[in-house]
């Protein structure tokens, strides 16, 4: 590997950390709105009133996703911010209790005391790279710049809008209830074919991959479903659209 | 582990030590007949002990004035020992391995949650007592002058007054103890 390969390698890590947000919008958008669009037409059997509700949904959806990730997100940098600061006054004030902390660190990870006494002399030399690496091997304290609430926020809601404009797709096309058939189909290929783009980043099998995102996202939907039959059973009077 | 007070016999020993690229052994036995400064620190390659080692290998003449050896010990091993030894630049005074850890434990300066020596100083007498002995926390460098200082008041054999220095009088009553 070259070192451009590496520094290209760091950036794929950077933008891959973002995983996170793209399968948690894109399921949500999925199993939400094929939901509510199930709902939506087998009480109404309208058209018109199944991707108003979708397109809706979808919106409103997406925002309180990318908002719920902005503030996440931010809330979680605010407290790292807080703590790399903690850090750093600590190694500024106690400067040879971070020598120690983090010469115990690197023999905690298997060098020996001599090599480990060499390396945190070698970065005392320079504080900013001495700062970095105490914060890291000390404290556990990583890399900020993964953390970028916008991003973050961007990310959330744009897979939201992807996941949930897949079930509303087939009643712009078709309507009725092959639209809802179509739609449960397209929702449930389209986990799986997250799960597979998973597995591919994650460099794990594409199938099993896939095979695991469906079973857990579609088992969570029935979940769904069979809690609105128990809740059916209990209050008698209430009647779930057949 | 022991308490030792003042005035009790230094517990015994015998190390291996490192001294100027020679490994040789060193006993509580051997010093008899000169007076003795034992200082203990926890561990070689740490950033708190260096200036200590160096200071009292700077001294090593000075104390040598007064009849006194100084030896450092820790818990590290001999290869250890050889390399900070290096790594300071060469010392002046022997580093004694106890990595069986009997003289700390011996000596009562085993810090049973590192399984490091506290950072301890003491002067044994030329028969063998203990005349002085201090611990202080980590965090805190001994000072290599009063050290000296006090082992300067022990050989006078004399009440010497508080702030005492070499040079000032001692035993007369009317001075303030």
């Amino acid at each position: 590997m070259s070192l451009d390969a590496i520094q290209q390698k760091k950036q794929i890590i950077e933008s891959r950390s973002r995983i996170r947000e793209f399968v948690f919008g894109i399921q949500d958008g999925l199993i939400s709105t094929v939901g509510l669009l199930a709902g939506v037409q087998s009480a109404t059997e309208n058209n018109v009133v199944v991707i108003v509700t979708g397109l809706t949904a979808m919106f409103s959806g997406a925002i309180s996703m990318a908002t719920g990730s902005y503030l996440s997100s931010g809330a979680q940098k605010d407290i790292f911010d807080k703590e790399l600061g903690d850090a750093e006054k600590l190694a500024e004030s106690e400067p040879y209790i971070a020598a120690e902390g983090l010469l115990k660190a690197l023999g905690e990870e298997g060098l020996s005391k001599e090599q480990s006494y060499r390396m945190v002399k070698v970065l005392l030399a320079e504080r900013n790279v001495f700062m970095r690496t105490f914060q890291e091997k000390v404290f556990g304290l990583g890399s900020a710049e993964i953390n970028q609430p916008v991003r973050a926020a961007l990310v959330m809601g744009l897979s939201f809008i992807v996941g949930a404009i897949i079930p509303i797709v087939p009643f712009i096309a078709l309507g009725g209830v092959a639209a809802l058939y179509l739609s449960v189909f397209l929702s449930a290929a389209t986990l799986f074919f997250v799960g597979a783009f998973k597995g591919y980043l994650a460099g794990q099998s594409m199938m099993v991959a896939g095979a695991k995102f469906f079973v857990v996202a579609v088992s969570a939907a029935g979940l769904g479903y069979l809690i609105g039959l128990v809740v059916q059973w209990f209050f008698p009077g209430i009647s779930i659209p057949a | 582990m022991n308490l030792l007070r003042i005035g009790d016999n230094a517990p015994d020993f015998k190390v291996n030590g490192f001294l100027r690229g020679q490994i040789s052994e060193y006993s509580l036995g051997a010093s008899k007949g000169k007076w003795l400064v034992l200082f203990f620190y926890p561990a070689d390659f740490t950033f708190i002990c260096p200036s200590e080692v160096t200071g009292f290998s700077r001294a090593v003449k000075e104390f040598a004035a007064e009849e006194a050896l100084v030896w450092g010990v820790s818990v590290d091993s001999l290869d250890s020992h050889k390399s900070w030894s290096a790594e300071l630049g060469g010392l002046e005074c022997p580093l004694l391995s106890d990595e069986a850890k009997l003289i700390c434990d011996r000596y009562g300066v085993l810090d049973n949650n590192t399984g490091v020596a506290l950072r301890a100083t003491f002067i044994i007498n030329p028969a063998g007592i203990i005349s002085y002995q201090v611990v202080s926390h980590v965090n805190v460098g001994r000072s290599v002058e009063e050290t000296l200082r006090v082992l300067k008041a022990l050989r006078t054999e004399r009440l010497c007054p508080s702030d005492w220095k070499p040079g000032d009088a001692t035993g007369d009553l009317a001075l303030k103890y």
